[in-house]
């Protein structure tokens, strides 16, 4: 075959393709009038608005759903007895003869079924019909309701405020969902849109995809379940989250908080209750908690500040910072280090990597460090147990006035220097040495390997690391 | 002297005629231009295939003739 031949060929060929392209996305490709549309959809170009109107009665305590498309829905308060419907409706035609026609086939559906008003539009019959189905039009509802009227909403692609109602049951995906000043329950479920939810009565549940989700005052139970989006909750009764790849943040739960969260930071802060906090990849920053507090978190740091009972704390390849523990503390760290103050019951402490510093302690102390040392100073008198074992890391106690016990120090290899006025000690060889102090009574076992094992005045540590 | 007969000349030939016509009537309003490309380019190919039948035919009994 000619050279000729073949590059005709390819030429036929190449303008079928164009062709053949050209007629799938001709939809979506227009030049003219309406400017140039490019992959923009039937949502484009010229609109033009029309509104419509009309009033329902109800009978007392009937219920509102709301079913939409394409268009926002407000629902707000208003008399009693009827619902106002006020529908907006922009439609997208090249001109205004030919949207109003469209329009005028767009209609208000309210239809009382029972005790249950169901209002939405005739959308699905527009959008099968053939000469219609590429005609883009939105549709907007403004209703107001009775007061203390039960409202379910379904919508899709527009934005859902429902403001004064007795309950709220909302479904709703590609724009935001605000609710305020709910009585009742809310449900609300949304993807693609953020949330809002203020002043809620009753319980509240919710789940969100794709979106942010803020609650304030809630004095019922809530349950959040969200997924791609920050989570912010304030002065909520008991509150559950369950949340990935966001911030949560929390401030003021009345009752047990529970926070179930992956790949994002954990903030909570003033719960009136217990706390128990699960998470990963990211830090959990706890202060002000009423009751018990567990937390578990792999890869990110733990910070608690003021909790009123005990603490359990585990986390992995970051470090644990406690302030001011009210209960008895365990802590578990595995490559990472712990930093203790005015810890008042006492802790347990497991930890690997780095050191762990207890400043301020009452109660009976366990500390076993791998690959660290151990630096420990009570609040008063030492008269509780301490064990404390480091590898390759150093065990410095810090001995206040008025301390009683029993010491029992070893350090192999390595060396146990013990300068505490009072202190008599019993036995030395090297690298260990036993004693007592104030007539002796609770056992200290400080164990180093591969470090050396420090017994000093209180004061003096404190002179010498101010 | 004329210019021999060219299969790839008279295609082209006639896809231009076609499109220009095609055009025109889509600018007159006649037409959806897209939709008439859509539908009958494939003609280009059954043309040129005729066309090509057409000289195959037309070569043998020259050849027999020859021989």
């Amino acid at each position: 075959m000619k050279a000729s031949k073949i590059g005709l060929l390819i030429l036929v060929f190449g303008f079928g393709g164009i062709v053949e392209t050209a007629w799938s996305v001709r939809q979506n490709i227009g030049f003219g009038p309406q400017g140039c549309r490019v992959l923009a959809g039937r949502f484009y170009g010229s609109s033009f608005t029309y509104d419509a109107k009309q009033t329902q009665s109800v009978p007392a305590g009937a219920a509102i759903e709301v079913t939409n498309a394409f268009g926002g829905v407000t629902v707000r308060a208003g008399d009693a007895g009827q619902v106002g419907i006020a529908l907006r409706k922009v439609v997208f035609r090249p001109t205004e003869e030919q949207a109003r026609a469209f329009a005028d086939q767009v209609r208000i559906d309210a239809a009382l079924e029972g005790n249950v008003l169901r209002i939405g539009t005739n959308r699905d019959e527009l959008e099968n019909r053939s000469e219609s189905r590429e005609v883009g039009f939105e549709t907007h509802f403004e209703l107001t309701v009775p007061p203390a009227t039960a409202v379910t909403v379904r919508n899709e692609h527009g934005r859902v405020e429902v403001v004064d109602a007795a309950s709220v049951d909302v479904t709703s995906s590609f724009d935001a969902v605000r609710v305020q000043r709910i009585a009742g329950a809310a449900r609300l479920q949304s993807r693609h849109g953020d949330v809002l939810a203020e002043e809620i009565g009753g319980d509240l549940s919710l789940v969100a995809r794709h979106g942010r989700v803020e609650l304030r005052d809630v004095k019922g139970r809530a349950t959040v379940d969200s997924e791609h989006g920050d989570v912010s909750a304030a002065r909520t009764g008991g509150l559950v989250v369950r949340a990935s790849f966001g911030d949560v943040g929390v401030e003021g739960v009345r009752g047990d908080l529970e926070v179930h969260s992956q790949h994002g930071p954990v903030t909570a802060r003033d719960v009136s209750g217990a706390a128990k906090i699960e998470g990963s990849f990211g830090d959990a920053r706890i202060a002000k908690i009423g009751a018990d507090l567990r937390v578990e978190v792999a890869h990110g740091a733990i910070d608690v500040e003021d909790a009123s009972a005990g603490v359990i704390a585990e986390t992995s390849f970051a470090d644990v910072t406690l302030a001011r523990v009210g209960g008895a503390v365990q802590v578990k760290v595995a490559h990472g280090g712990v930093t203790a103050r005015a810890l008042e019951k006492g802790a347990q402490i497991n930890a690997s990597g780095e050191d762990v510093t207890i400043d301020g302690f009452r109660g009976e102390v366990r500390v076993e460090v791998e690959r660290g040392g151990a630096n420990l100073l009570p609040a008063g008198a030492l008269t509780d147990p301490v064990w404390a074992s480091a590898s390759h890391g150093a065990v410095r106690l810090q001995v206040p006035p008025g301390s009683r016990f029993v010491l029992d120090a070893t350090a192999q290899p390595g060396e146990v220097e013990v300068d505490v006025p009072g202190l008599v000690l019993t036995s030395t060889t090297a690298g260990t040495a036993k004693g007592e102090i104030g007539g002796g009574g609770a056992s200290v076992h400080l164990q180093a390997r591969n470090g050396e094992v420090r017994v000093q005045p209180a004061t003096t540590a404190a002179a010498k690391n101010p | 002297m004329a210019a021999p007969f060219s299969i790839e000349r008279t295609v082209i030939g006639f896809a231009l005629l076609g499109l220009g016509v095609l055009w025109l009537l889509a600018n007159a309003g006649r037409v959806d231009l897209l939709s008439a490309l859509r539908t009958w380019w494939p003609l280009l190919l059954v043309l040129w295939g005729a066309l090509e039948l057409v000289a195959a035919l037309s070569r043998k009994p020259a050849r027999r003739g020859g021989s």
